[in-house]
């Protein structure tokens, strides 16, 4: 049956007063501050992991370093030729090349200037990878095997850090989910304690009820509406504390200028999510409430 | 106003060879047998502890039996369900001993108990409960928590919720235990008249005066079985 919500003045159970409403506000109130908390970092890390992922796109570059000792050109070539021929066995790989000097001379640009001569600088040189993008190619494996066919070349490190970041902030995305589970798992506990309490403190009053002739959800719409009122009144209060507390970590992470993180944004969706949290707050409170009530007085005469 | 049923049992209450104990308890009835008829009067007696609380609440469904069959309006209470023992309650008026108001609520509020959870709407509620309160001279304590009321101002309230409905069975506990003669003599002809249109009245008693004054019936309970006495008093029109 539907949880139905009485407007009505008259209620018998003087809910109003019970002991547990304070223990009840405290509980509601502190649970959702603790859940627009949790679902604010569990929606920034999906907007960093966003970010993150799309950083990483499907090329990868592999750096030779300069040998200590003059090589000839045709050891030069073989040198370049094990890098090339590691990548092309790869079938995660589509193309291979090297960066021009040309390239070069416009990647250093910014520092040495665009007339510097490059040539004489002991720059390591690059490769360009492109991958397939309907493979995923394991970093971390490939370094190491890189590593042992030509110790002078090394993976760009970046998109290897940025691949363990990325699984880290996965990890703490999966752990806010659950504190999120329990967040409402505790709430929903707290409310059916409460509930099963006042059942117990008001019995009397319930067995009178039950013998005019009351049904259980009458007993139960009066403990729906109590609820949905304190829940709604406490999900606000809980929403309106997460919110500012919210602001002032962003005001502070503002002036640390994390662009890494991605402007750490909740976007709209998530601000509006979060707006409706008191009624979602107050419809949890009065189902729990009615199907608790509808659960106890079940074993009552 | 209550009519005489037409259901699968003759009787408005009817109890076969019901036997009730608490938990692991002493048996405290044993193969009762009574049948009440539609619109009749009984007076109920036995010594404190004979078993008449337990006998009326097997009626107004707040205890089930440990034995045997307890059929109401027709109804075997065993095999009802919660909902359709709430509608057949609603259908039952109660006076308890002991008053059995919600004290925190006014008697304005303890007498439209029984039409509210009914849903009836308030304006009628205020009507009703109105008319009734200024029969029991209460009107002037309407507004009054009960917590605050005499022991006599309490019974009143509650003989008013128990009519308020209009009951087919009306069962009550020492109805005018704690009232004066004449309130108590104006709660009886209250009871009276209700059976002449209808109802189907059970009161437990200790007082052989009352008894003698009315011309009905009497069960009496002892030794965990009980008897049924043919009137023994006045005619009830001369009370």
């Amino acid at each position: 049956m539907k949880p139905k919500i009485s407007f009505k003045k008259h209620s018998e159970l003087p809910l109003e007063k019970d002991g547990a409403n304070l223990f009840l506000k405290v509980m509601t109130t502190v649970s959702v501050f603790v859940f627009v908390l949790v679902f604010a970092v569990y929606l920034v890390l999906n907007g960093v992991v966003q970010n993150w992922t799309v950083g990483m796109s499907n090329t990868l570059t592999v750096q030779l370093e300069p040998s200590e000792r003059a090589l000839s050109a045709s050891e030069q070539a073989q040198r370049r030729q094990v890098v090339v021929d590691f990548f092309e066995n790869l079938d995660a790989v589509e193309r291979v090349g090297f960066v021009s000097e040309k390239q070069m001379q416009k990647l250093m640009s910014p520092w040495l200037g665009a007339d510097a001569d490059i040539s004489s600088l002991p720059l390591p040189e690059l490769l360009d990878v492109k991958l397939k993008s309907d493979q995923n190619l394991d970093m971390e494996k490939t370094a190491a095997a890189l590593s042992e066919k030509a110790p002078y070349a090394s993976l760009d490190n970046h998109r290897l850090w940025l691949e363990r970041l990325v699984k880290f902030a996965n990890v703490l995305r999966l752990l806010s989910f659950l504190m999120l589970c329990m967040v409402f798992s505790v709430c929903i506990l707290s409310i059916s304690y409460a509930v099963c309490t006042s059942l117990a403190i008001h019995r009397p009053i319930i067995e009178i009820l039950h013998i005019m002739g009351a049904k259980d959800s009458y007993m139960a719409s009066q403990y729906a509406h109590q609820n949905f009122i304190l829940g709604f009144c406490a999900g606000l209060a809980g929403m309106l504390l997460g919110v500012l507390a919210i602001k002032s970590i962003g005001s502070v992470a503002a002036h640390l200028n994390a662009t890494l993180l991605g402007g750490l944004s909740i976007g709209w969706k998530g601000w509006l999510l979060m707006l409706t949290l008191p009624l979602w707050s107050a419809l949890l409170s009065m189902t729990t409430a009615w199907i608790n009530v509808k659960r106890t007085l079940r074993k009552m005469v | 106003m209550p009519q005489k049923q037409d259901t699968i049992n003759d009787y408005i209450v009817d109890m076969r060879h019901v036997g009730l104990r608490y938990g692991n308890g002493p048996e405290i009835m044993t193969d009762i047998n009574l049948s009440l008829d539609y619109g009749s009067f009984h007076f109920l007696t036995g010594k404190s502890g004979a078993g008449k609380t337990s006998l009326l609440s097997l009626m107004y469904l707040a205890l089930k039996p440990t034995a045997g069959t307890v059929t109401v309006f027709g109804k075997n209470t065993g095999f009802a369900d919660r909902d359709d023992m709430a509608l057949m309650r609603r259908r039952l008026g109660v006076v308890f001993q002991d008053f059995r108001l919600l004290e925190h609520l006014s008697a304005f509020d303890n007498v439209a108990v029984p039409l509210r959870v009914r849903g009836m709407g308030e304006n009628e509620v205020r009507r009703r409960v109105g008319e009734l309160l200024r029969w029991v001279e209460l009107e002037k304590y309407r507004d009054k928590i009960c917590s605050t009321l005499s022991g006599g101002e309490k019974q009143r309230v509650a003989i008013a919720r128990a009519v308020i409905n209009r009951p087919e069975i009306l069962l009550a506990d020492e109805p005018t235990g704690s009232v004066d003669d004449d309130i108590g003599s104006r709660i009886m002809k209250l009871f009276v008249e209700l059976n002449r249109l209808g109802t189907t009245v059970v009161i437990a008693t200790h007082s052989t005066e009352l008894i003698s004054r009315y011309n009905y019936p009497r069960i009496h309970l002892e030794n965990k079985s009980l008897k049924v006495f043919p009137p023994q008093g006045r005619k009830t029109d001369e009370a």
